[in-house]
């Protein structure tokens, strides 16, 4: 291997000659073997060897960094993707890639990054200028059938809101207007996908959805013309913008911002199929119950003109007539039937008088009358008798015929 | 009722046309009495619009379109 002063001296040098001089070069200066570097983590990667690798990344620029194990373990929670940080180390060439990388011993947070600035910039500035005014918010409609989608025609979160909306209501028209959603030529593109809405397709509600990435993957939905458009499309407008944790400039400007792509499908689709069907079930009732309501009271309307008639009717003064003919009718029987009562009753005492002076009593007691066969005259005295006379004993079942043969007086 | 459209076949509405006028003949049923025999026409027609939500509902096949140019052409996925 060549020497320092063989190397400055030599026509032609080997790969690794030439890298190993860059090393020496800038382990040797001294701002790069202390120093605070400020960017964005991206691209980092956690193998299971222990050491953490990442990419700083401004606007402008990348550096790889490396993380060894003995640090990672101090340091590895203040590190994560998308953050801005200020790194501490020393800047080194890793020789097989032929790549200068640094390697970090030191990891601050550092609140605002680069592009986090900038974010916050542009996000104030279209703040005053009321961009993001809740009054200015359109309704986000609530049986919308014609949904118009923004997106990467390639993109895993298309077919995440297709399937979520299929999944929820399949009565719906959906209209995909594409446009890339990351690299160089998104923003005019999702711009002129915004101006095609609004001029050929015209749904009701726009969704403009993106699957997760990094902060520079997403931030084409920071780029103030995207976000401008946004604002002024008078379409009602849902963003579904990366994860959850991901805010963007257009999610601010949009009328509704949901969390992921398929939160966006399902706030489009407030009503489901079974929502709709439900509904549909309580309206046919209400529509029957309308219907026999209106009968029955049409019927009762009925009764009760039949009611009013009846009561003006000459068949109810009749009855009524009929009903003081009953009343007098009544009375009268009554008084008679008093009258008949009180005469039956003393015809009872009469008879019962009379029965008692029956004689046929008597001669049922075991006495006998006895009569004079020739002129029925009752004898009730010896005088009245002489022997030889023909006489009638009569008893309770019939009368004997006999002759006087003895008078024999009581001897008082 | 106002603004009947009656003269449209129940087979051509869509589900939210044959909804709305379901919704607008209950309203009219609520709010406004009715000759009998228009009554029983406006239930019938209120059935059928029902049966044509129902079976729309049941057929309901999401529809995908991609504009190309300037046209929306059926999207296969």
């Amino acid at each position: 291997m060549a020497s320092m002063e063989e190397i400055k001296g030599a026509l032609s040098l080997s790969v690794s000659d030439l890298t190993r001089y860059l090393r020496q070069v800038i382990e040797s200066d001294d701002v790069l073997q202390d120093v605070w570097v400020q960017g964005e983590v991206s691209n980092l990667a956690r193998p299971g060897s222990g050491h953490i690798y990442f990419t700083l990344k401004d606007i402008g620029a990348s550096l790889r960094c490396v993380l060894w194990r003995n640090n990672a373990i101090r340091l590895a929670s203040l590190i994560k993707e998308g953050i801005a940080i200020e790194v501490h180390g020393n800047v080194t060439v890793y020789d097989a890639a032929g790549q200068y990388q640094m390697i970090v011993d030191g990891i601050r947070s550092k609140g605002e990054g680069i592009l986090y600035q900038e974010f916050i910039r542009l996000k104030k500035l279209l703040e005053e200028e009321g961009l993001f005014d809740p009054d200015r918010k359109l309704a986000i409609p609530l049986d919308a059938n014609r949904i118009g989608i923004i997106t990467s025609l390639t993109g895993a979160s298309l077919q995440d809101v297709l399937n979520t909306i299929r999944r929820r209501n399949p009565l719906l028209n959906i209209f995909i207007v594409p446009s890339a959603v990351q690299g160089e030529s998104a923003p005019l593109e999702l711009i002129s996908a915004i101006a095609e809405m609004k001029v050929i397709v015209k749904p009701e509600l726009i969704l403009i959805v993106r699957g997760g990435g990094s902060i520079e993957d997403l931030w084409v939905f920071n780029d103030e013309n995207v976000v401008r458009a946004i604002a002024a499309c008078e379409i009602p407008t849902i963003t579904g913008i990366g994860h959850e944790t991901d805010f963007t400039l257009s999610d601010f400007a949009a009328d509704l911002r949901a969390p992921t792509p398929t939160a966006a499908a399902e706030l489009a689709t407030p009503k489901t199929i079974l929502d709709l069907k439900n509904d549909l079930k309580q309206t046919s009732e209400v529509l029957f119950s309308l219907f026999e309501q209106s009968i029955e009271q049409k019927k009762d309307q009925v009764n009760e003109i039949s009611a009013r008639l009846t009561y003006i009717s000459p068949e109810r003064r009749i009855q009524s007539e009929w009903q003081t003919m009953d009343g007098l009718t009544r009375r009268l029987n009554s008084t008679q039937l008093f009258h008949l009562s009180i005469k039956k009753t003393r015809i009872v005492g009469l008879v019962e008088r009379l029965t008692s002076l029956n004689p046929m009593d008597v001669i049922k007691r075991g006495y006998a009358v006895v009569t004079r066969t020739v002129d029925y005259s009752l004898i009730t005295r010896i005088g009245q008798l002489s022997p030889g006379e023909d006489l009638s004993i009569q008893v309770q079942d019939g009368s004997i015929l006999a002759q006087t043969t003895n008078l024999k007086p009581e001897m008082g | 009722m106002k603004n009947r459209t009656e003269t449209k076949e129940v087979e051509l509405l869509s589900y939210e046309e044959a909804y709305k006028e379901l919704i607008a003949l209950i309203e009219s049923l609520e709010s406004e009495e009715h000759p009998l025999d228009e009554n029983i026409n406006l239930f019938e027609r209120g059935q059928e619009l029902a049966q044509r939500c129902t079976n729309l509902l049941e057929q309901a096949e999401l529809k995908v379109f991609k504009l190309k140019g300037e046209q929306l052409i059926p999207m296969d996925e």
